[in-house]
């Protein structure tokens, strides 16, 4: 279908982003779900494109490529998404949750004050050859908040480039050092609650 | 030893903010002092510092596996997210 005979018209749009959907969705949803952890969260990444591309469709340059279109427009979506907590009250909500997982960790003098059970202690296989182990992991990755998410994701997806993540993420060095602190807390605590085969 | 217990005298919590910051490579040379005389006197230290291990490890075992996954939205899915174009 050549775009001079749809444009300006958006039954035929739709007919052409329907047919990309189905032609790049697959792609484009486990592109997403591996840079949010998240299938729900990538689903609506993937719909929030969709919509993207219907509205600017006339601004699809004819015999370009739709999928690098399409990616172009998703990646920006997936930034948009941790960028968005970084609003005020997002931003408040995850310094208490992370106030509180530091209080609930260590006592005044920043001493051990809960000292858990070390996952590994007790178990003669070795964890990472256990998919159930990895399953409670993801689980607990998922259930991060967004931020903290971003970090633990960037940090394997850019190989531990702080600086990189910092951009993507719109947060400074310190803020990376302690969500990744946090995250790690938060991670270790879920599965200390959830992995009952240790 | 003096001067060594001096280094040594940081929290656990300070100990893991330090390891949080040295997995990014970002210690300058007198952090790397005091984190591994931490961890060398603290146990608990020690312990926290396996585990954290074993789940970097974890993460990236994860996400390897998520890279090579090709995931397939559902009828449902597309129809959903159709939905909004119409």
């Amino acid at each position: 279908m050549s775009k001079s005979d749809i444009t300006n018209n958006s039954l035929d749009a739709n007919t052409v982003v329907s047919k990309w959907l189905d032609t790049y969705g697959d792609d484009m949803f486990s592109w997403a779900y591996y840079k949010t952890s998240s299938k729900e969260t990538a689903e609506d990444l993937v719909q929030d494109t969709m919509v993207s591309a219907f509205k600017s469709f006339d601004k699809f340059r004819e015999g370009s490529n739709p999928k690098t279109w399409l990616y172009t427009i998703l990646n920006n979506k997936i930034i948009d998404y941790y960028r968005a907590s970084n609003t005020q009250k997002s931003v408040n909500q995850t310094t208490l949750q992370g106030n509180k997982l530091e209080d609930d960790n260590y006592d005044a003098n920043g001493m051990w004050s809960n000292v858990q059970e070390s996952l590994w202690s007790n178990t003669e296989e070795h964890l990472l050859d256990n998919p159930s182990f990895l399953k409670v992991l993801g689980s607990c990755i998922e259930h991060l908040p967004e931020k903290w998410r971003g970090v633990v994701i960037g940090k394997y997806i850019h190989h531990k480039k702080g600086a990189q993540i910092c951009k993507e993420l719109d947060i400074t060095p310190s803020n990376l050092w302690q969500m990744a602190h946090r995250a790690k807390l938060q991670l270790r605590t879920c599965l200390n609650q959830n992995w009952k085969d240790k | 030893m003096n001067f060594l217990m001096k280094m040594a005298m940081i929290s656990c919590k300070q100990a893991a903010l330090l390891g949080s910051k040295g997995s990014f490579n970002a210690l300058n040379f007198i952090e790397r002092i005091k984190l591994k005389m931490h961890v060398k006197i603290c146990t608990t230290c020690q312990d926290y510092a396996e585990d954290s291990k074993l789940i970097d490890e974890a993460i990236e075992k994860i996400l390897q596996q998520r890279e090579k996954q090709q995931l397939s939205l559902t009828d449902e899915q597309k129809a959903r997210i159709l939905e909004v174009l119409k």
